[in-house]
């Protein structure tokens, strides 16, 4: 079913949804052709305004997203039990093997230098003045200092 | 047709099936990385929006109800985050005014293709939101009338009279620029 179109209405549907009458809503669009066709030259500058901006739109770019935001949004999905994820599947694993083994070698060697170093030197002053404020017999630490 | 695949590979994304989230990304991304891009003026504030979108959709999946097209739904939450981000914007550019963007032409550009696409896209930037997101859906995007009125949750009546305004108001920015 189509209703009437008056000059007010094809110029609201002109102004909004541009020069192409198929653009129009389904329920006027008939009716906005048929008094398009009638007396064009009634809205011809309404059309030229709204064919310009058409032009105008139709001719901006499309936006697409490249191929590392494309990456990022597909890694970003939940995986399948059991699944990797992409970047730490493919990730060289030597690396991260020599970096466990310098840091076990690193610990191996730290505890045992600390276990035959001395964990203070005779003759410290400080720790002698502090044994002595505590009571203790500094005379041999004096001894090995001298 | 597009909503009963769009259902299967839903239903495969949501079981972690690679080749039906490379599926989604690939068919819907394109979209909402448009939007955000018109809606915001900024390609790296887009892609963040789009990032946020669809980790919001991987997150609806395994609860997906097909009560609206999905494409519609990941437009909906694009465009609120859009809506949020340019509230932010606001506040900040409130507390601290930026400096004006130019977008006038000057009088011997001769208007090439690069020229024109970033004054009109300064010019959708700058329009209100609503405007900003009726011109994009449906004169950038192609999406249906019914569509576009249902992502922005209004009737088609708003749409309409958002559109008008929007192109109103770009055609006046574009002719003053031009005139300048």
């Amino acid at each position: 079913m189509t209703q009437t179109m008056t000059d007010a209405r094809l110029i609201e549907l002109i102004e909004a949804w541009g020069a192409d009458a198929n653009a129009y809503p389904e329920s006027e669009r008939e009716a906005a052709k048929a008094l398009l066709a009638k007396a064009p030259e009634r809205f011809a500058a309404e059309l030229k305004a709204a064919r310009d901006m058409d032009v105008l739109l139709g001719g901006m770019p499309e936006v697409m997203p490249s191929a590392a935001l494309t990456a990022a949004l597909i890694d970003s999905a939940p995986r399948a039990r059991g699944e990797r994820r992409s970047w730490f599947a493919s990730m060289p694993r030597w690396p991260a093997i020599g970096a466990l083994a310098s840091l076990a070698i690193g610990l191996a060697i730290g505890l045992g230098t600390a276990q035959t170093a001395p964990t203070s030197t005779p003759e410290d002053p400080v720790d002698t003045l502090v044994y002595a404020a505590l009571g203790f017999d500094t005379t041999y630490t004096q001894e090995a200092a001298q | 047709m597009a909503f009963s695949s769009d259902l299967d590979q839903i239903t495969r994304a949501a079981a972690g099936e690679r080749q039906a989230v490379s599926a989604l990304v690939n068919r819907y991304s394109p979209g909402v990385l448009a939007l955000a891009t018109r809606m915001l003026g900024d390609r790296g504030e887009a892609e963040d929006v789009t990032q946020e979108t669809f980790i919001r959709a991987w997150k609806a999946l395994p609860d997906w109800e097909p009560r609206a097209k999905f494409s519609t739904w990941l437009h909906r939450v694009a465009l609120n985050l859009c809506y949020d981000r340019l509230r932010k914007r606001r506040e900040a550019t409130m507390a601290e005014p930026p400096e004006q963007v130019d977008m006038a032409l000057r009088p011997d550009d001769a208007l090439d293709q690069t020229e024109r696409v970033k004054v009109v896209e300064a010019a959708i930037a700058a329009l209100p939101e609503r405007q900003a997101a009726a011109l994009t859906l449906c004169a950038l995007q192609d999406h249906s009338q019914a569509e576009a009125a249902v992502i922005m949750e209004i009737s088609v009546e708003a749409l309409e009279s958002l559109l008008a305004r929007a192109r109103r108001a770009l055609r006046a920015v574009l002719m003053e620029r031009s005139e300048a």
